[in-house]
């Protein structure tokens, strides 16, 4: 009797939970619109996520810190001004005391500074206000401004016509704003290279010189470049393009008194190479581009050495005398010092292959590097005082500036800005993104690859697939909080796992993240709003007919889409993603796999190149190119307006 | 208070003690030495270049400030000889190599510097030497002891070994066709080692190469160009620096310590201090020869490293990004590469050859922890370039290259070799194990 009860209780049991699994995965099937899925996916795959952003760590309110960035010193050296864009302010410190003796507001993320050649006038790019404010040095006021292209970043004064002109690298929108300096006004806008990072005037300081802080979109087995633009400021145009081939994360850029150079600090990106492993400098190593303005020549040189690496070379500054350069690692703690005579030794007697094989010897560097000085955390910009006798260096991660006497290269003082941030999880989790002491012989940090959080638009190879097998292009971290799962396979359900383990054995090959790393890692990149695009301002009626099409059910001819084929079954919003993998026929020859996870399109016009293994160059390219059997959504009805408005919509989100 | 309580008190006290035991810090500035006895008469049967360096009698002690000769503990006691220590990271253990009888095998032995008795941690047949210590805890050594007339490729060449933690039997590391010997680990988590390179014209070259913990990524570190000296224990000083001991025969004591910069290994071995200068020494026993020391203090643990192999597979996979990338002249151009094996007696036998792709490149699976050897042929299939078995994959490892004898302390440049847009070419392989094409008969 007993037996026959639990029989049928069980035979109940199973049929309920049958029938349950049944449910849930005709729900499934119904709701993604999807036939191919296998299982049953958790519930919390599309339920427990959050309904709107303003739920998400990004869209709260976070501590904020007086991250020094841009540094510049007045003319009589007296003076020490510093850009703290993470707290909408100017510092100015004097130089003997190192005490903070004035804070002025200056809205939108002040960033980049120059001072004109009387020291009587600031300019102050503002990254997320699209301006340049002139501020007067006497009381640290804003005096004028003037609207520039998207997030300016580095400004340079280029003593040009009369009053001389700003000429401004705007990162987003890649483009160079020349302004005249008195009046404060725009005068023309030149197209750089990808993010525009860093200008300077050239040695004769008749042209200005901007690089780009990102190698330019390449296709397939493409050599990447990022870009040096020398711009004529007078003539309101370009001059020439140097090609910084695989340059990647040039933050700095610098003339040379007395040579007709630049330099430019570069991380020499290798990611054509499949990753099998990290020594020998098989990902990544950092070097400095030399500019030779009159041949049109650039010879790369390397940094790091046969058995160690000094990662993320960030800000650039050279002596008056043309002797020494000094360059900020960011990734390794230290300034790099740079004889330059031995330098251009090295360059005058290596023949013609010896230069262009320079960035890949290990071995060169001890010929013209003869110091490296720790350094707080995080140095990123740097400022030599107009005797040449201090250096000032941007510790950003603490919230301090560093003062360097040249001749004994001993520290002098310390300029403290604020407590550092150290109770504040999301600045930890910035420092473990910074530090490149967790790779293999310090050979590179997540911001190497992910500068500010975002993606450095290149396609890997890692060999834990197999060698030449699922190339894929590197993702943005910005706007990933609630976007789960990650990877492009989308295996990894958390940060934690996507940073864990596996990601040191594939790439670091090193030991992984301790825990509390990885807790502050999670804050850090949660933190990261979307990136910013270029669209602002109120809808445009292209923005809203797109955004029509994005929602459509049916085609412009009056034949319905099937729901697992529209735009926004899959790119669900609030974070335009249903975290589920989809076939949208992009199998390659070298995929594994056809399912890949749909990504967020938060911020998407930043994130080219697109599709997972970044063959679209272009949102276009998505669907002109790569979506001829409208598996990736019906598109192909659409005209050329029609796509275009799509498009605007897109690049609005 | 009832006696059940009473009686645990009484147990966490001598815990309490038990662990202090364990945990007991020796003192600061202590030292660890290896001794060997003044005027000992040589062995009259030196089976090994070790039992030469570590005559009987030899013994590993700790000295405690003031370092007097007169205040040490003997770490060694019980053993017939004893060298070679070595002092963990955190400053509580010290391992050394030993043997209980004169006619004995040398092992591996630990003891805690807190106080206890030596134990053996190997059982290796053939001995087992230098021991050194990996991240992850597991101790890493040679075996078998080379013997005093085996030079540097005998039939059994000397391997380096890890026994993990607790670890039941030691995994083997290297599997080259020269004995590995000296193991050191650097702060990076690469073991450094000396071996020689084959012999393509006698005698061998005696210099220093690096390989992971899990035996991948075999790689040449310095003095392969420095002629045919013997070279010996190398050590990394905590500037980075590497030093090792140089001398003309393996037996003789003492010798001329020389350094390399890690920042240029092949470009800067000199010797390490003037020839006028006569370092104090630190602790100074007149009955005994101090032979090395070493110091006690906690350091920074090496950094630690996932292994990458997967052991359930047979085979690992070589890409090579260009093999006409090379020092050697005439660079003629290469169309195949033959890949061999190590065979018996030095001898090499061939597994099969690889197509060349227009860019240099080529891949292959290869056979698993097994010594391979290169021969890069032209049109005409006469060798162009050759590299007698010497390097090896591990089970799932994927090893690249720059090209074949390019020069070293090159990064790769960037591009995508041709040869990783298709399946590796299967070489040697008894059964397939993935998606890989045959090579021609």
């Amino acid at each position: 009797m007993r037996m026959r009860g639990f029989a049928t209780t069980a035979t109940t049991g199973i049929l309920v939970a049958a029938g349950l699994c049944a449910g849930a995965r005709w729900h499934m099937l119904k709701m993604s619109g999807r036939k191919d899925l296998t299982g049953v996916k958790s519930c919390q795959t599309c339920h427990g996520r959050p309904r709107t952003v303003e739920e998400l760590p990004w869209a709260k309110p976070r501590p904020h810190h007086a991250s020094p960035g841009g540094l510049v010193v007045s003319p009589d050296g007296k003076r020490l001004f510093v850009a703290l864009d993470d707290m909408d302010e100017v510092a100015e410190v004097d130089t003997v005391t190192l005490l903070v003796v004035r804070r002025s507001k200056v809205p939108g993320g002040p960033t980049g500074l120059a001072l004109d050649p009387a020291g009587e006038h600031l300019y102050v790019t503002c990254r997320s206000g699209d301006r340049v404010a002139a501020l007067e040095t006497a009381m640290l006021k804003e005096v004028a401004a003037a609207p520039v292209g998207t997030a300016p970043v580095g400004i340079a004064w280029i003593p040009s016509q009369g009053s001389g002109r700003l000429v401004v690298a705007n990162s987003v929108s890649d483009d160079v704003t020349v302004l005249s300096a008195s009046p404060l006004a725009s005068l023309g806008l030149l197209a750089g290279g990808r993010e525009p990072y860093a200008v300077a005037a050239s040695p004769d300081g008749s042209t200005a010189v901007v690089v780009s802080r990102m190698a330019s979109l390449a296709r397939g087995d493409e050599v990447p470049a990022a870009e040096v633009t020398v711009v004529d400021p007078a003539a309101l145009r370009v001059v020439s393009r140097e090609r910084l081939e695989s340059g990647h994360l040039s933050e700095g850029i610098c003339a040379v008194p007395g040579r007709p150079w630049t330099l430019s600090p570069i991380l020499k990106v290798r990611n054509l190479v499949p990753i099998t492993h990290a020594a020998q400098g098989w990902v990544v190593s950092a070097g400095v581009a030399v500019c030779d303005l009159s041949k049109g020549s650039v010879v790369e040189l390397p940094l790091d050495e046969t058995n160690a690496y000094f990662a993320d070379p960030s800000g650039i500054a050279v002596e008056p005398s043309g002797k020494r350069a000094f360059i900020a690692s960011a990734g390794a703690n230290v300034v790099t010092v740079v004889d330059l005579a031995r330098l251009s030794h090295w360059l005058e007697t290596a023949d013609d292959g010896a230069r262009r094989g320079a960035i890949d010897d290990l071995q060169l560097s001890p010929e013209y590097v003869v110091a490296r000085v720790p350094t707080g955390l995080n140095p990123r910009q740097v400022a030599l005082s107009p005797d040449g006798r201090t250096l000032w260096v941007a510790e950003r991660l603490q919230d301090s500036v560093l003062a360097l006497d040249t001749g004994t290269l001993q520290p002098i003082g310390r300029v403290v800005l604020g407590d550092g941030g150290s109770n504040d999880p999301i600045r930890r989790g910035e420092r473990v993104f910074a530090r490149a002491s967790t790779t293999f012989q310090g050979q590179f940090s997540c911001r190497s690859c992910h500068p500010d959080g975002h993606a450095d638009g290149l396609a890997y190879d890692f060999d834990i697939d197999g060698v030449g097998r699922d190339i894929v292009d590197n993702r943005s971290l910005q706007g990933l909080a609630g976007t789960e799962p990650f990877k492009w396979t989308g295996k990894n359900p958390s940060l934690r796992v996507q940073c864990g383990p596996r990601f040191a054995k594939v790439l670091t090959r090193s030991d992984p993240f301790g825990e509390r790393d990885l807790d502050d890692l999670d804050a850090f990149i949660f933190s990261l709003p979307p990136s910013r695009t270029r669209s602002s301002g109120p809808w445009t009626d292209a923005q809203r007919r797109g955004r029509e099409i994005f929602f459509a059910t049916g085609t412009t001819d009056g034949r319905e889409i099937p729901y697992g084929l529209r735009c926004s079954t899959c790119h669900r919003p609030p974070l335009y993603t249903d975290h589920l993998p989809a076939d949208v026929g992009t199998k390659g020859r070298a995929d594994n796999t056809g399912l890949f996870d749909t990504p967020h399109l938060l911020g998407i016009a930043a994130s080219a190149p697109f599709l997972h293994d970044g063959r679209a160059a272009t949102l276009e390219e998505i669907w002109t190119v790569y979506n001829p059997k409208d598996q990736h959504g019906v598109t192909n009805y659409m005209n050329k307006i029609q796509l275009n408005d799509l498009i605007e919509y897109l690049k609005r989100l | 208070m009832t006696a059940r309580r009473l009686s645990i008190l009484g147990a966490c006290f001598l815990g309490t003690l038990a662990c202090r035991g364990r945990k007991a810090q020796v003192p600061a500035g202590s030292l660890v030495i290896a001794q060997t006895p003044v005027l000992s008469a040589a062995s009259s049967n030196q089976r090994s270049a070790l039992d030469a360096r570590i005559p009987p009698g030899s013994r590993v002690i700790l000295a405690s400030p003031p370092l007097k000769p007169e205040d040490v503990r003997v770490l060694s006691e019980g053993l017939a000889a004893a060298g070679e220590p070595f002092v963990t990271p955190d400053g509580q253990r010290a391992l050394f190599t030993g043997k209980k009888t004169p006619d004995g095998a040398w092992q591996i032995y630990e003891v805690l510097l807190g106080g206890g008795e030596p134990r053996a941690l190997t059982s290796m047949p053939g001995g087992a030497a230098s021991p050194a210590l990996l991240a992850d805890g597991s101790v890493v050594f040679a075996s078998p002891v080379r013997g005093s007339e085996d030079g540097w490729f005998p039939k059994d060449p000397a391997a380096l070994w890890a026994l993990a933690p607790g670890g039941a039997s030691p995994k083997r590391l290297t599997w080259g066709t020269a004995s590995a010997a000296d193991p050191t680990v650097l702060q990076d988590g690469r073991i450094l080692f000396v071996s020689a390179v084959p012999p393509e014209s006698s005698p061998p070259r005696v210099s220093l190469f690096t390989v992971y913990n899990d035996g991948t990524s075999v790689s040449p570190y310095a003095c392969q160009h420095d002629g045919s000296g013997e070279i010996g224990h190398p050590r990394e000083l905590p500037d980075g620096r590497i030093t090792f001991l140089s001398r003309t025969t393996r037996s003789g004591r003492g010798g001329v310590t020389e350094m390399i910069l890690p920042s240029r290994p092949w470009m800067s071995r000199r010797e390490l201090l003037p020839a006028a200068v006569i370092a104090e020494p630190l602790f100074d026993d007149p009955a005994w020869d101090e032979a090395e020391r070493v110091r006690t203090e906690p350091r920074k643990r090496p950094m630690g490293r996932i292994s990458t192999i997967d052991i359930a597979k047979k085979s690992g996979v070589i890409f090579c990004i260009d093999v006409d990338h090379t020092t050697y002249e005439p660079r003629t151009r290469a169309a195949r590469v033959r890949i061999l094996a190590a065979g018996g007696g030095g001898t090499s036998r061939p597994l099969g050859e690889v197509p060349v792709h227009e860019d240099g490149s080529f891949m292959a699976e290869v056979p698993a922890d097994v010594a391979l050897g290169f021969e890069a042929l032209d049109e005409a299939g006469r060798v162009v370039r050759r590299l007698p078995p010497s390097v090896w994959v591990r089970p799932g490892e994927n090893r690249g290259c720059i090209g074949c004898h390019e020069p070293h302390g090159l990064a790769p440049r960037n591009r995508r070799p041709l040869a990783v847009k298709e399946p590796p070419v299967a070489i040697g392989l008894v059964a397939r194990t993935g998606s890989v094409k045959r090579s021609s008969p």
